[in-house]
């Protein structure tokens, strides 16, 4: 183990000097995110076309908000999403991140190859993916009819039922590169002395890798779980460009059904009840993980 | 203690941000509008539609004429111009002319907005009205309250929805343009095994699907579907059932190409079109921009319109016995309440509509204009014109139908309806009491 | 610019001293078998990206299973090019998004640090208002951040974008700096601070320049979403001399989204800068930080 593992009690400190590294952030924060999140709660209280003068209702909305099937929908896709995104782009990711810490020729190449599609437009991103899933003139469809690949020549896009994964295979897609981003980074924490150690003892690649490195990243799959949650969370427009949150709501997620409350229903106190929600869940999921993972995951207090 | 001051600071400053920016709820304050007036000073002009080239030249002849005047134009898509309006409304930035659609979003909008008929009375006269198509006279009022008699918005393109057909394609198979379902059943079978969609349906947006079930309803029992919108008849009503059954059978009977409610119109609709992979696609009246003669560099196809024929909706059997027209305001203009400069503002507006910058606009053949006998000075082949004079002089005065619904929530309704049709989730006739049952939460 | 890999600029230090055992036993060339493979399936749509952006008003037709043009063309760049203050855009997008990446890195780290080495009261309510932030979709926020730069006279003024993306950016700036900072031994800032050594220049001459592979991360991430942003410029920008990159592609979006290639051409020219700085940081991404420590 690295000797940053060592757990050393703290002598005490004050608390001045820790307040004035965080007085930019706070201020920052009260502005720009404390503001808007009062301001999203005040709004979700009210029937509000976000022009004309709103009326009060309570929770009015968030009763309305938990009989509301697509709401229901939302929740389910926002569960698939995490699912289906965090794993596979975690695996892929770390994968490419051993592949390409390594000294192979053509390196950085092979890392912006992987990493582009995180670069570029979600709209671009949409526009390609719809047309390449396109089963009557996409290239999938194409080569299917090409090999007699029965599966590659079906419409994921336009089927209610596969819609949401046919998104997800995007994202991962997309966003897989920066899971490589991160492994990078994280693999250069790791002190190659505890790699020597193990190799001196023999261990095979497969046993450093999954005995040692694998572990050692504790922090980097944590970050990255959490990142992943909210990313999920908050997945907006390149749903919004592939599907729109269609067929019939089949991939809706919950920022593609705020805006189309707030925008195209004028119903901005429904759409900002939504976001308190979304706030709220992203909120008991970071918390979750805590309880999860320890708060050391947190606060850097307790490492073990 | 020291936790204490931490607390203290974190609320002072939220307090203070809250005082300073105000609460969520309110309406926007009236300002004074003090200032400028006469026909020189600056405007803002925010809209989705017409392009941005376009409008560029517009602001430009406007602006020669009327020496010391400037207008700041911003053209973007339009959910964004949604988002982008919203904020400015609620927060005193409104651009002193906004883009608007007919009904929901004009009626949003209506207290910030300047009633226009004086405006359009000075500049055209007290018979205004009748240098308009009646469909877009019609449409620039729907939604006011009862009594409020007052033009929030005036109507810049008008437009007609219908199908359009590749006449290459149509050619070569020998093919008839289909005027009847059955005809447009056995067209599609003619037409199959190409390398094209015989019947290119982009139901992806749901604007697309609805207006083609308005065609779809409108063709089996004229009128109907405004009749159940204004709470008269019914969405369940059998004839309505029938035009959602219609609408399944594009895709049951194999009539839309594969994967339909995955693509949308634009771009891969269009370009697919364009590019001569589908022999009829729904789209509209607008479609005549692709020929528009100012662009570089045009396809073959849409070359004076060469590769293009408009035609209506077939009839349905048992239906009406001519295919009706279904149609109504592509965009229109308002004029903020607030605006420094309701005197030049005027005069822009106006002059977009009718006067050099409507000559401007008409020339790109972006879409009908709203005042008849406004034609572009130069076309580029005796089939464009055909066409333009079909549109402007058979098509555009008789539509009666509307393309949109009044509500965003029934838009949305229908829309949804019909999407779950195609895809097998509902029956009809659910599908058509869904419907209902949004429209009585509604009203 | 040549993208090849440069041993070099290694610093010298590590790459004598210190080699790694991974890097000793080089050219593991059975990689290639996977990484080739995968490389292909991961550019079809990026080619197909380029294919659309190359793809002339005059002939739609593509060819390769629809994936490029059958007559590619540059006629979309130079129309683009053409038609908008490019350079003028470019670099009120560089004015956004330099200072609020430096920003981020700068008040990013020191919040990490307070975290990670220092005494601060409610770590964990702190890390919770970070997720807060994390969570906010710009849509949301749009109407209330436009009221409160409004109030601060910060309308029309790129000034209050970089505060707003700085504001938004921080959370995964903490979050991913932390990481690297809890990796740096502990003794360490114990020695330092015996060594009489007060709590900020340990952070800036220790800590700071031990988590290069995080920063690197950092400023990718805040780079894309300064960068990539429009909604917020869209209506917090009035003069057309302040407009970033981002809002052209609006235009070409703009009714029915008229002209796809020009639409593509841009969003490609768009994307170039943020490879570029990726590029350019990756090189970060290859010191390992036994051999710094050391």
């Amino acid at each position: 183990m690295t000797s940053a593992t060592l757990a050393r009690p703290k002598p005490r400190r004050d608390w001045l000097p820790g307040t004035l590294f965080l007085l930019p952030t706070f201020a920052l924060f009260a502005l720009f995110v404390v503001y808007p999140i009062v301001y999203n709660v005040q709004a979700s209280t009210l029937d509000w076309d976000g022009v004309n003068v709103g009326e009060f209702v309570g929770l009015g909305n968030y009763t309305e908000l938990l009989k509301d099937p697509i709401f229901v929908t939302t929740l389910k896709n926002s569960g698939w999403w995490i699912l289906l995104t965090i794993v596979p782009q975690a695996l892929i990711g770390f994968f490419l991140a051993l592949l390409l810490n390594e000294k192979i020729r053509g390196r950085s190449i092979y890392r912006a190859i992987f990493f582009v599609p995180a670069v570029l437009s979600p709209v671009v991103v949409g526009i390609v993916w719809q047309r390449m899933l396109d089963p009557f003139n996409g290239v999938f469809a194409k080569i299917g009819r090409a090999t007699g690949l029965e599966f590659l020549t079906k419409g994921y896009l336009a089927d209610p039922k596969t819609a949401i994964f046919a998104a997800i295979v995007v994202n991962v897609w997309m966003w897989t590169g920066f899971s490589m981003l991160f492994y990078l980074a994280g693999l250069q924490l790791i002190d190659d002395s505890v790699l020597q150690a193990a190799k001196i003892d023999g261990a095979s690649t497969w046993k450093t890798v999954t005995a040692i490195i694998w572990p050692l990243l504790k922090s980097t799959h944590l970050s990255l779980l959490l990142l992943g949650i909210i990313g999920s969370l908050k997945t907006f427009e390149l749903v919004y460009v592939l599907t729109e949150g269609g067929p019939n709501h089949a991939s809706e997620m919950l920022p593609t059904y705020t805006f189309k409350q707030a925008f195209q229903l004028q119903s901005v106190g429904y759409a900002s009840t939504i976001s308190v929600v979304l706030l709220v869940i992203a909120v008991v999921s970071s918390l979750s993980m805590v309880r999860a993972f320890g708060s050391g995951f947190l606060t850097g207090d307790d490492k073990k | 203690m020291k936790r204490h001051k931490t607390f203290m600071a974190v609320a002072a400053a939220t307090a203070l941000s809250i005082t300073l920016a105000g609460c969520a709820g309110g309406a926007s304050k009236d300002e004074s509008s003090g200032g400028e007036s006469g026909t020189s000073g600056t405007l803002t002009f925010r809209s989705w539609s017409p392009i941005e080239q376009t409008t560029k030249q517009m602001v430009d002849t406007f602006t020669a004429a009327n020496p010391g005047s400037k207008i700041d134009s911003t053209i973007f898509n339009y959910p964004e111009y949604l988002v982008d309006l919203q904020t400015r409304a609620s927060s005193n930035t409104m651009p002193d002319i906004i883009g608007l659609q007919p009904g929901a979003l004009t009626q949003q909008y209506r207290t910030n907005l300047m009633p226009l008929q004086d405006c359009a009375s000075k500049t055209w006269g007290a018979d205004w009205q009748s240098k308009f198509y009646p469909i877009g006279i019609d449409q620039a009022r729907l939604g006011n309250p009862d009594g409020d008699e007052n033009f929030y918005s005036l109507p810049l393109l008008v437009q007609t929805v219908n199908l359009w057909a590749n006449t290459k394609i149509f050619e070569e198979k020998n093919a008839q343009i289909p005027k009847t379902w059955d005809e447009l059943k056995s067209t599609v079978d003619q037409l199959k095994g190409g390398e094209y969609a015989p019947f290119m349906l982009p139901a992806k947006d749901s604007w697309l699907r609805n207006v083609v079930f308005l065609q779809i309803a409108n063709n089996i029992a004229p009128g109907l579907p405004y009749e159940a919108e204004d709470g008269t008849k019914s969405w369940a009503d059998p004839k309505l059932v029938e035009a959602f059954s219609y609408w399944q059978k594009l895709f049951t009977e194999k009539i839309a190409q594969d994967g339909a409610i995955g693509l949308d119109a634009y771009p891969s609709g269009a370009n697919q079109f364009e590019a001569g992979n589908a022999a009829m696609i729904p789209l509209g009246a607008w479609w005549i921009q692709q020929s528009d003669p100012s662009k570089t560099g045009l396809p073959p196809l849409s070359e004076g319109m060469s590769g293009y024929q408009p035609f209506l909706f077939p009839t349905i059997p048992g239906g009406a016995a001519e295919s009706q027209f279904v149609g109504g305001i592509d965009v229109a203009l308002g004029i903020s309440k607030n605006t420094k400069n309701p005197d030049l503002a005027c005069k822009a507006l106006t002059d977009f509509i009718a006067g050099a910058g409507a000559q401007k606009l008409i020339n790109t053949f972006n879409d009908l204009p709203a005042v008849t006998g406004l034609n572009p000075e130069k076309f580029t082949s005796d089939k464009q014109k055909q066409i333009w004079d079909t549109f402007t002089t058979d098509w555009m005065p008789k539509v009666k139908y509307s393309r949109y619904l009044k509500s965003p929530e029934m838009d949305t309704a229908l829309g949804d309806a019909l999407s779950a049709v195609a895809t097998g989730q509902l029956t009809p006739q659910a599908a058509a009491e869904k419907v209902q049952a949004a429209q009585q939460k509604v009203k | 610019m040549t993208i090849t890999d440069q041993p070099q600029t290694k610093p010298a230090p590590t790459a004598t001293t210190d080699l790694p055992v991974r890097g000793k036993k080089r050219r593991p060339h059975w990689a290639h078998l996977i990484l080739t493979p995968m490389a292909v399936l991961w550019l079809i749509p990026i080619v197909m990206v380029l294919g659309l952006s190359l793809l002339p008003t005059s002939n739609p037709s593509t060819t390769a299973y629809g994936l490029f043009p059958a007559e590619p063309s540059f006629g979309n760049y130079i129309e683009i090019w053409t038609n908008n203050p490019i350079l003028r855009n470019l670099i009120n997008s560089a004015l956004i998004t330099v200072p609020s990446v430096l920003l981020v890195m700068l008040f990013g780290s020191m919040t990490a640090f307070a975290l990670a080495r220092l005494r601060v009261p409610l770590k964990a309510v702190i890390f919770g208002a970070l997720t807060l932030a994390l969570i906010l979709p710009m849509s949301s926020i749009v109407v209330s951040v436009f009221k409160i730069l409004q109030s601060m006279g910060l309308y029309n003024n790129l000034l209050g974008l970089v505060l707003v993306y700085t504001a938004l950016g921080l959370p995964f700036a903490v979050i991913i700096i932390r990481t690297s900072f809890l990796a740096v031994p502990e003794e360490m800032y114990e020695a330092a601070v015996l060594d009489g050594a007060n709590k900020f220049s340990v952070y800036w001459k220790i800590y700071l320049p031990l988590s290069k592979p995080a920063l690197a991360v950092v400023a990718v991430w805040q780079s894309m979403s300064s960068w990539n942003d429009f909604l917020l410029p869209l209506v917090t920008l009035q003069d057309n001399e302040l407009k970033p990159l981002t809002l052209i592609p609006l235009a070409y979006r703009g009714v029915f989204l008229s002209q796809p290639g020009a639409l593509f051409a841009i969003l490609v020219l768009i994307s170039i800068p943020i490879v570029v700085v990726f590029l350019a940081v990756q090189r970060h991404l290859v010191n390992g930080l036994s051999g710094a420590i050391k």
